[in-house]
């Protein structure tokens, strides 16, 4: 491979690729604001600018390809002073307001400043006016006198999103971002451009002044809104989600996630509604019980029933652990009825990250055995066997089966048991005699198959009343390292859920066949050992950025 | 070692302690002369310098509008993590105001690095100093006891132009 010099470290390159990409590759950082490793090159912000040996005068790294034998110096006298000059120009009319800035604490130009900047100004004059505060489309709002007129949200729009919505108007230091007449900002992906906006331009309204980012403990994850898995980070503070972002995993989602994806998914798990704690119903009442008694009680009543007369409804919402312990009670119990419901949306799909099935583990589901056995009923003859009396104890793992469709509603009023694990009140909980509560993804650990066969892990970024956010190794703010009970702050509320696996496990010692499952993990080792397709795979080896099954693709994939 | 006079070795005047008990009295009768500096505390209050850091306040400009912008540093700086602040969306040009902010007493330490660092000069060290709570809640002060009129921090502020 060919070499070049940065700042005397020799180091190796592709052909084709600029100074700046193969200085990145090496773990040199080259500032830059308008380069984005995933757009095309602009070259206006020239803050990347480096000297180059044999070359008359500076020039942009990120769109400068690296040749052979090439000198680069990044950190030289010219470098240093040309790259304070190009800072001192930018912030001429930059606003000085981080305090009430939300990108303050992860803002380019914050950074840069600190470390390039000469900490004063030359300018005396007024700062250019320009808009402030304007809705941009339905989730974002600019501030126009922010912005650094990086362009990295137009070329967004235009190459990522592939919808031609924002512009440059006016010239010189007038110049200021919209959108084209008459049109909205309003693609699927568009508060991508919060994140890779450097500045505090572009905001996102969902989670505008909600709290600083330095306040937040972020925790790795997975997006639970469609089949793609985008790698997400969850943000908590005060044991409570405050934004989703997107985790760079180039076989995944790259950089990207969708505007429903990082708002509408994480919403239920600090909502008014959840479930929290177990219920009977008696005397046509849900009644909250303890654990034991409610455990005590669905050991019984399962017992009452012959295993022809139960189906186990499983998710593709909850984790392959999840569904395969529930797998694994269903047949120590003898039955055969197992399946799960699909929820897809027929052409709401589109070639960048949406995918029209909209659960995150579908594929996972089917491998791990959530699916009729031999002779057993799938999820139609289920719903028949109801009808025509055939079913009488229906076990309900994280699915809504009732908002599905009419002939469910229906069709419940026939069985004699329905015991449901949710995390937040539906339909089917109301109907329920039994309701476990179930942890959400954002509270345990677990692994979703995407479409692509691909297997991701989740990690609890919340805490329950099970898991604690010291003791279970939970990311931990500096709010969460120094407060005590007393602190207002650290008094958000813990639900008391458990993921649905640890209750089959707790389940299964009443019904005299123990599961000796403590951890999420020996769940999934006892899958790779039992499942090809989880073969030679632990939680290490998945890791932050998953392993791809060696499984046949679907046909649609 | 028995040759040397030391100090301690007091002659026949000096073991009478004459002369030191005259001048101990001295001392005392010129003392009652002068003017009296103990203060009658509770019934006298103590009336601190400009530079004294009493509790942490918020300054309420005179439209009945605090100037804390809800930025959060003085939360992060707080090295005793006293501080909470939540903040929300104003129509007001600032744009952005704390809908929460609670400073938790018991926790305070009176360091004035709130203050410091404050970049609206929101939060500033009062002369208040009596701070007695009947339990831990009752010691977490929210905005009701937190803001104060400008004008009752003139003495602050001023300083703090003067001297920061």
């Amino acid at each position: 491979m060919p070499t070049l010099t940065v700042d005397g470290k020799q180091i190796e390159f592709k052909q084709g690729q600029t100074i700046i990409e193969a200085a990145r590759f090496a773990g040199i950082e080259i500032p830059h604001f308008c380069w984005h490793p995933s757009l095309s090159i602009s070259g206006n912000c020239r803050v990347c600018l480096v000297e180059i040996e044999k070359m008359p005068k500076l020039a942009i790294s990120c769109s400068t390809y690296a040749t052979e034998g090439m000198v680069v110096h990044t950190h030289s006298q010219k470098t240093v002073e040309a790259r304070n000059a190009v800072m001192e120009f930018i912030l001429i009319n930059h606003p000085l307001d981080c305090p009430i800035c939300d990108e303050a604490g992860e803002c380019k130009l914050q950074e840069y400043a600190y470390v390039n900047g000469k900490g004063e100004s030359r300018f005396e004059e007024i700062k250019v006016r320009k808009e402030k505060r304007v809705q941009l489309g339905p989730h974002i709002k600019f501030d126009g006198e922010r912005c650094i007129s990086c362009s990295r949200c137009i070329r967004f729009s235009d190459e990522i999103a592939k919808k031609n919505q924002l512009t440059f108007v006016q010239r010189g230091d007038k110049v200021t971002i919209t959108t084209f007449p008459g049109e909205s900002f309003d693609n699927p992906y568009t508060l991508n451009t919060t994140d890779i906006c450097p500045v505090g331009a572009l905001t996102n309204q969902d989670f505008r002044f909600k709290s600083r980012v330095w306040e937040m403990s972020k925790t790795d994850s997975i997006c639970v809104g469609c089949s793609r898995g985008c790698n997400t980070e969850v943000w908590v503070r005060n044991n409570e989600i405050l934004r989703l972002t997107p985790r760079h995993n180039e076989d995944v989602n790259s950089y990207w996630m969708c505007d429903r994806g990082r708002l509408e998914t994480f919403k239920n798990v600090n909502a008014g509604d959840r479930i929290d704690g177990t219920y009977i119903r008696r005397e046509g009442q849900l009644q909250k019980v303890s654990w034991g008694e409610a455990l005590n009680v669905t050991a019984k009543s399962l017992k009452d029933y012959k295993s022809s007369e139960i189906a186990f409804i499983g998710s593709a919402y909850a984790t392959c652990e999840d569904n395969y312990v529930l797998a694994k009670f269903a047949k120590s119990l003898g039955v055969t009825n197992i399946d799960f419901a699909d929820h897809i949306i027929p052409g709401d799909q589109d070639d960048i990250l949406i995918r029209e099935d909209k659960t995150p583990n579908s594929l996972g589901a089917e491998l791990v055995g959530v699916r009729p056995v031999a002779s057993g009923m799938n999820f139609s003859a289920i719903l028949k066997g109801i009808k025509e009396g055939k079913i009488k104890a229906l076990y309900v793992m994280e699915e809504d089966v009732i908002s599905l469709d009419k002939e469910w509603q229906s069709a419940i009023g026939n069985l004699d048991l329905l015991i449901v694990h949710a995390s937040n009140e539906n339909k089917t909980t109301a109907l329920a005699d039994i309701v476990f509560p179930a942890s959400t993804f954002a509270e345990k650990n677990g692994t979703f198959v995407n479409f692509q066969g691909r297997v991701q892990r989740i990690r609890p970024a919340v805490a329950t009343e099970e898991m604690d956010r010291a003791l279970d190794g939970m990311e931990m703010s500096r709010w969460d390292k120094f407060g005590t009970g007393f602190d207002r702050w650290m008094q958000g509320h813990k639900f008391d859920s458990k993921p649905s696996w640890k209750i089959f496990v707790a389940l299964s010692q009443l019904l005299g066949f123990k599961m000796k499952f403590n951890m999420a993990e020996e769940v999934f080792a006892e899958m790779s050992n039992s499942n090809s397709a989880f073969k030679g795979l632990d939680y290490d080896v998945v890791g932050k950025h998953g392993a791809q099954l060696k499984i046949k693709q679907t046909a649609n994939a | 070692m028995s040759g040397q006079k030391r100090e301690k070795d007091l002659n026949i005047f000096g073991k009478l302690y004459i002369p030191e008990i005259a001048k101990g009295m001295a001392l005392t009768l010129k003392n009652m002369f002068r003017p009296n500096v103990t203060l009658q505390y509770p019934e006298v209050k103590f009336e601190p310098p400009a530079s004294y850091r009493g509790r942490p306040v918020l300054v309420q400009e005179n439209n009945g509008v605090e100037r804390c912008v809800a930025c959060g540093l003085c939360s992060r700086v707080c090295p005793a993590l006293a501080i909470e602040v939540q903040a929300s969306e104003t129509e007001l040009e600032k744009e952005r105001y704390p809908v929460k902010f609670e400073i938790n007493m018991l926790r305070c330490i009176f360091c004035g690095f709130c203050e410091e660092v404050c970049p609206e000069e929101a939060i500033v060290m009062s002369k208040e100093y009596e701070l007695v709570f009947k339990n831990r809640n009752d010691a977490i002060f929210g905005k009701d006891k937190l803001l104060i009129p400008v004008e009752n921090l003139k003495d602050r502020l001023e300083f703090l132009r003067k001297f920061k």
